[in-house]
């Protein structure tokens, strides 16, 4: 085996050497051969001429010399790759277009398939992470991702199918302050446990106990590594070390590992403790559990049903009436839910791209392939074999190949970097997304596909050719073969109905961008600037000092020039939730849990454009010592006074059904008005229940204020608005200074992604589309030049003429819209996610793609039906 | 003409030049003539196809070359039997021998 290979080997690199030494062996076998004829008494040439004769063929044995050596399939093929780069050279134009088409198709592929891995199949950071479920509340036919404490310490004490489960809440952005350091961080709660259903262990100290966890336990705290580099520079005896974060006292028991990563980022985590309050009831926690060993999802599943039946029992008035249990998704899902749908439906796209790019190059290789009848029938002629020029043509797709997927491999990583800064949503990736070794393989596929796919037409045409027939039809005219049309009218007929579902695709994202735009707000965002003053834990007001505070800086950003209206909210439409159970008093069933409440003040609706649409709004009359009042939109109103004035009823908030809530309990109010609905998060979501309350009558403390001024002249605002708060307090932070229009915007980026790439994909698509059914028939007019002066030698007009290729360009659309409509029709609810206000079969989307398709296809059969028409059939008839 | 040319099948050939080797090492063309002396010219062996085979014997390496003066001082090049070359030559040989007579005894019964 070695020997073999060293043999070859050395055949290779030292073949000057080997073929001397070849010639020298066989001269010498001919001059003994020679010696021994004249030594029997022949003459010198007949002593040669029996020599040669005896020998055979001197060349051929050399041939078959070398071809023993075992090095002569490498030898061809490296023949075969000089041609083949050869005739890639001496067509620039081709080769240029070809390499550009397949490096778009596979760089987009690369780029999409980068991400794709990224978040959908790299594993998660965990041991086993297969192992890890997040527990989903199911209610109706809705699920929601968080559970309530009661819930989840339930679960905790009843499940036996989990080696462990654990609770997380974001407590948002919290002030740590540590000796002399302060720095703003984010900061998750978490219960005991939690490390450990991650399978990861604190590099130092431990998890939280149980004792922490409980109410009035020690508060202890765990760094992340980053942050403990930060802030204590790595110091190894941090444990035990004392740190305040927003007033409250925590120690350090814990470091975590460097590699350790959380979808939501995370500097430190505390205890998640139960409030015993509001707090507790609501949906806001997070629940994650790992699988005992040899516990099937399954059988998980099932024990869920079991402990909600024993839930259920338990506490009947904690469970909706519509809901269904607790549902064990695996965590990635719980992370990519959303995202997923997003990127494969850009994959489907960005696929369909490909294939319509190699549909359009196949095509273009086709007529190549005609072309180079005449070179074929020679090498025929010339006895090389039809193995041999097939495997010319292999060698040239595969030069061709990998010449695009390199070219692709780079266009990828380009557009991937363009990619991952315009995805408008968050990626849940624990390592940057790169070009790793998954994605080229992947490149590499994709690249020896589009080899194999344009390699199937030489191969199924070659079982008919033989030198004959290829050198007579050769000398017609460049191109004929009536098989070449029929493929590239397959060929075509398919590049059309794929672009159809991109083109469908497209029109349904842009109408959903479109009826987002329009979608009514409840409120006008002309002209209106917005941003937050955040209130720092040391800087806490109670609410009648919060109250002159806000109107102070409310009369100096009155007083800016080119301002018309000002005013605040604890939180503005589509910026959130923030909801208490509410309850119309004396009314115990009328009771809504999430209610939503905003505290406003005074001329709020009015800077706002809301309109009030029964009894009055909130004045600067309503003040601290007046009649606590409040004003409900229109869902609250319809909801609990369907058929009645709500105006002079009465609201308590803090109070559900038979439940109170100390800490979010007021006096009874007073319905004064009824204004507009508004979007409360997100423009996809119908209004929430929202009762307003007068800032002067605030009951509790915020922890930020909302902003919105009204301009009329917008130079230099930004700046006069900042030095009017810090003229009031010069510590006061300003965040998220934008204008209102930005805000929504921003609401919709996802939506506006989609309906750009996708507009961008159909645009390509029906550009690629066009060039097909223009080179195709451009190609047939040619071929049939003959044919069609005939027909005007016999009396066919011009119109005539046009009409007829017309004809065949319209038709070849036509089939290939058939074919993509039926498809799209098929598969386009695979976008109803990605939708809003368009159904997915949204009959005006198909009618208005099949018309711009008839129209394209006819525009791009113009040029060739017009070449068709000035045909002189003189001409063409005299050539032979 | 004595007797009929038989051409010999590529196996065959190998034994033959393995054979051969066995004695003495060899080159090209006193191979082929030896071949012709033991076969009686019977076998014809087309003397091209010789090189061919003894590149490939020495490629699988049962016989490895070496350059070296003939017998009139002329550069040749000589083959001779490797071990693994002798080995194969003794399967080989002990194959044909059973060939043969079964073959022989198939014969012999009919």
């Amino acid at each position: 085996m070695i020997s073999d290979l060293l043999y070859r080997l050395r055949s290779l690199t030292r073949r000057g050497t080997v073929e001397g030494e070849l010639d020298d062996e066989l001269r010498f076998h001919m001059e003994r051969e020679i010696r021994k004829h004249m030594d029997a008494g022949l003459p010198r040439d007949e002593a040669t001429r029996r020599a040669r004769m005896a020998f055979g063929g001197l060349e051929h044995v050399k041939e078959e010399c070398r071809d023993s050596r075992g090095i002569s399939m490498f030898d061809v093929a490296m023949q075969d790759l000089r041609y083949a780069l050869r005739v890639l050279f001496k067509s620039p134009g081709f080769t240029v277009v070809a390499v550009l088409s397949l490096a778009l198709g596979i760089g987009a592929n690369t780029a999409v398939f980068s991400l794709v891995n990224a978040v959908l199949l790299r594993p998660l950071p965990y041991p086993q992470p297969e192992r890890i479920v997040h527990l989903t509340r199911q209610i109706g036919g809705e699920f929601y991702d968080a559970l309530s404490i009661p819930q989840m310490q339930f679960w905790q004490e009843h499940s036996t199918v989990f080696a462990s489960i654990a609770g997380h809440r974001g407590t948002g952005e919290r002030t740590l302050v540590a000796g002399l350091m302060r720095d703003p961080i984010k900061a998750t709660a978490i219960t005991t446990d939690f490390f450990r259903t991650l399978g990861i262990a604190p590099v130092l100290g431990r998890e939280f106990e149980p004792d922490e966890t409980r109410p009035g336990g020690p508060r202890g705290i765990i760094l992340s590594d980053a942050l403990w580099r930060r802030i204590f520079s790595a110091d190894p005896n941090v444990l035990g070390r004392a740190v305040t974060l927003d007033e409250d006292s925590y120690t350090v028991v814990g470091v975590l590992p460097p590699s350790f990563w959380f979808p939501q980022a995370t500097d430190a985590f505390t205890p998640l403790r139960p409030s015993g309050g509001l707090m507790d009831t609501g949906t806001n926690t997070e629940v994650l559990a790992r699988l005992r060993p040899g516990i099937t999802p399954q059988q998980a599943q099932a024990e869920m049903a079991t402990i909600f039946e024993s839930y259920r029992r338990a506490f009947p008035n904690r469970v909706f009436r519509e809901e269904r249990g607790i549902q064990l998704v695996p965590y990635r899902d719980r992370l990519v839910g959303e995202v997923r749908t997003n990127l494969l439906v850009l994959f489907g796209a960005v696929l369909l791209l490909l294939l319509i790019c190699c549909s359009n190059l196949a095509s273009l290789l086709l007529a190549r392939l005609a072309a180079r009848q005449k070179e074929i029938a020679i090498r025929l002629a010339l006895g090389g074999g039809r193995a041999r020029l097939l495997g010319q043509f292999l060698v040239e797709n595969l030069v061709l190949g990998v010449m695009g997927g390199c070219a692709g491999v780079l266009t990828g990583y380009a557009l991937l970097r363009g990619l991952i800064a315009l995805v408008p949503f968050d990626l849940p990736v624990s390592a940057p997304v790169r070009l790793d070794g998954m994605v080229l393989l992947f490149a590499a596929a994709i690249a020896l596909g589009t080899v194999v796919f344009f390699s199937v037409p030489p191969v199924l045409s070659s079982r008919r050719l033989d030198a004959n027939t290829a050198l007579n039809s050769a000398g017609r005219s460049a191109g004929t073969g009536p098989s070449t049309q029929r493929a590239r009218s397959v060929l075509v007929v398919a590049e059309v109905a794929l672009s159809v579902a991109l083109l469908v695709s497209a029109g349904l994202l842009i109408q959903t961008l479109y009826r987002l735009h329009h979608e009514h707000l409840g409120f006008s965002t002309e002209n209106l600037l917005t941003f937050n003053t955040p209130f720092a834990p040391e800087h806490r007001r109670n609410p009648a000092e919060q109250w002159s505070y806000e109107r102070a800086i409310m009369e100096r950003l009155q007083a800016i020039p080119g301002v018309r209206s000002v005013a605040a909210a604890n939180s503005l439409p589509l910026a959130g939730w923030n909801n208490i159970p509410t309850q119309r008093e004396g009314h115990p069933e009328q009771s809504i849990g999430g209610m939503e409440y905003r505290i406003v003040t005074p001329g709020y609706f009015e800077a706002m454009s809301i309109p009030v649409l029964r009894g009055r709004t909130l004045t600067a009359g309503d003040t601290r010592s007046s009649t606590p009042v409040m004003v409900v939109n229109e869902t609250v109103a319809r909801a609990w006074w369907p058929k009645e004035n709500p105006i002079g009823d009465h609201v308590v908030v803090g109070r559900f059904k038979q439940r109170e809530f100390p800490e979010a309990l007021e006096l009874p109010r007073e319905v004064v008005g009824v204004v507009g609905d508004t979007k409360t998060a997100s423009i996809k979501f119908a209004a929430q229940p929202t009762v307003y309350i007068p800032a002067p009558q605030a009951a509790h403390e915020g922890n930020r204020m909302s902003w919105v001024v009204r301009y009329a002249v917008s130079e230099g605002l930004a700046e006069q608005i900042r030095r009017a708060v810090t003229g009031v307090d010069p510590a006061q932070r300003i965040t998220r200074l934008q204008s209102m229009t930005q805000l929504v915007a921003a609401g919709t980026s996802d939506s506006r992604f989609d309906a750009w790439l996708f507009g961008s994909f159909a645009g390509l698509a029906l550009a690629l589309t066009a060039i097909g059914v223009y080179g195709l028939l451009s190609f047939s007019v040619a071929q049939r030049r003959r044919e069609i002066g005939t027909r005007i030698a016999l009396g066919a007009t011009r119109p005539d003429i046009l009409r007829m290729v017309l004809k065949h360009g319209v038709g070849l659309t036509t089939a290939g819209l058939v074919l993509g409509l039926a498809g799209a029709f098929a598969t386009t609810r695979l976008l109803a996610a990605l939708l809003y206000g368009v159904r997915p079969k949204d009959p005006f989307s198909f009618v208005a793609v099949a018309a711009l398709l008839l129209a394209v296809g006819l525009a791009a059969s113009y040029l060739p039906a017009r070449r068709a028409t000035k045909v002189d059939p003189i001409v063409a008839l005299r050539y032979e | 003409m004595p007797g009929e040319r038989i051409d010999l099948p590529q196996g065959t050939l190998d034994l033959l030049i393995l054979k051969n080797l066995a004695v003495e090492p060899q080159h090209g063309w006193a191979i082929s003539e030896r071949i012709q002396q033991i076969s009686s010219s019977v076998l014809q062996v087309q003397q091209g196809s010789l090189y061919p085979a003894l590149h490939r014997l020495e490629r699988r390496g049962w016989i490895k070359a070496r350059w070296g003066a003939s017998e009139n001082n002329r550069r040749a090049k000589y083959y001779e039997l490797t071990r693994a070359g002798r080995k194969q030559l003794e399967a080989e040989a002990q194959n044909w021998r059973k060939l043969a007579m079964a073959v022989g005894q198939v014969l012999d019964m009919a």
